[in-house]
């Protein structure tokens, strides 16, 4: 895979000067077209001739994404206790602490299970009938990304559920797989997430 | 080269990450190009071409250097209709836009 550096040679079409012309890999801040900011330092080609910004290399995209994804949207919901309980407790089996902050990548987590997973999605609506999800005696917060909270979106819109009961459906499903029947193979590679979360 | 050989030349490009992104006339990102952005990724642009039958892309001249070759793909995926422009500069594939 080529990975182009800083400093490295190139052509390319430079749309001022309306020729191709030879460039140079550098680091600079470039503004996206709707106005809506800026991705500062990501690296571009600039036209040798011009200094005008020609293209940008296929690795900088990550550094577009997140200048895209950096809004953060807040999922505030009222859930009982014991559904609080149920995230710590499940947070806190797997032996890292802090389960108070590791319950936010827990519940991520399953918001992208459940939307790339319908069998999940049509167990939410039954978890969140449940007796053990009434109640609503405690706040829930949860900061998400643009694209969690495009899927948690997905997940309401597929399942015509609100955005209270899909987090107590979510927290229940994680009481399932956790908690109750330890599925081997989900609490294996939710080890490693909560390992990158931690 | 013809329609095949060109999706194999943009689909090495993509695997071996030789690939450059236009930007606007004002030097700024295009949003709109959702590869740029990361909102879909090397595997569903490859995804997409797979897709493309030949009555589906057509080529034309770049608009102003009459001697770049500009691949125009308009494949359909789960009814949505996509639309990926691009051409090469040796050894790169250089996108001007992929979009729904």
């Amino acid at each position: 895979m080529k990975i182009f550096k800083e400093g490295e040679k190139s052509k390319g079409p430079c749309s001022k000067c309306k020729k191709i012309r030879p460039t140079t890999f550098k680091v600079s801040s470039v503004p996206f077209s709707s106005g809506r900011g800026i991705v500062n330092d990501i690296l571009v080609t600039v036209c040798d001739h011009c200094r005008a910004v020609v293209s940008i290399p296929q690795q900088s995209t990550p550094r577009i994404r997140e200048a895209l994804n950096s809004k953060k949207h807040s999922i505030e919901v009222r859930v009982p206790i014991q559904l609080l309980d149920i995230l710590l407790l499940a947070s806190d089996q797997f032996g890292m602490g802090h389960p108070d902050q590791l319950k936010d990548s827990l519940l991520r987590y399953y918001i992208a299970l459940a939307e790339s997973d319908k069998k999940i999605s049509v167990e939410l609506k039954n978890f969140s009938d449940s007796e053990m999800a009434a109640g609503s005696g405690q706040r829930l917060s949860l900061k998400v990304n643009e694209v969690i909270y495009q899927k948690f979106a997905k997940v309401i819109e597929r399942t015509k559920l609100s955005k209270t009961q899909v987090i107590k459906g979510l927290i229940l499903q994680i009481n399932e797989d956790i908690l109750q029947k330890r599925v081997k193979k989900r609490i294996e590679e939710l080890e490693k997430v909560m390992w990158a979360a931690a | 080269m013809g329609f095949k050989k060109v999706k194999l030349r943009i689909v090495e490009c993509l695997k071996g990450q030789r690939v450059h992104h236009d930007v606007s006339r004002l030097g700024n990102i295009n949003e709109k190009n959702l590869f740029l952005v990361g909102e879909i990724s090397s595997e569903e642009v490859i995804d997409l071409l797979n897709r493309t039958r030949g009555h589906e892309y057509i080529k034309s001249q770049h608009h102003w250097d009459k001697s770049l070759e500009v691949h125009i793909f308009k494949p359909r995926k789960e009814n949505v209709k996509w639309y990926i422009k691009c051409y090469f500069i040796e050894p790169n594939v250089w996108f001007i836009s992929v979009h729904r």
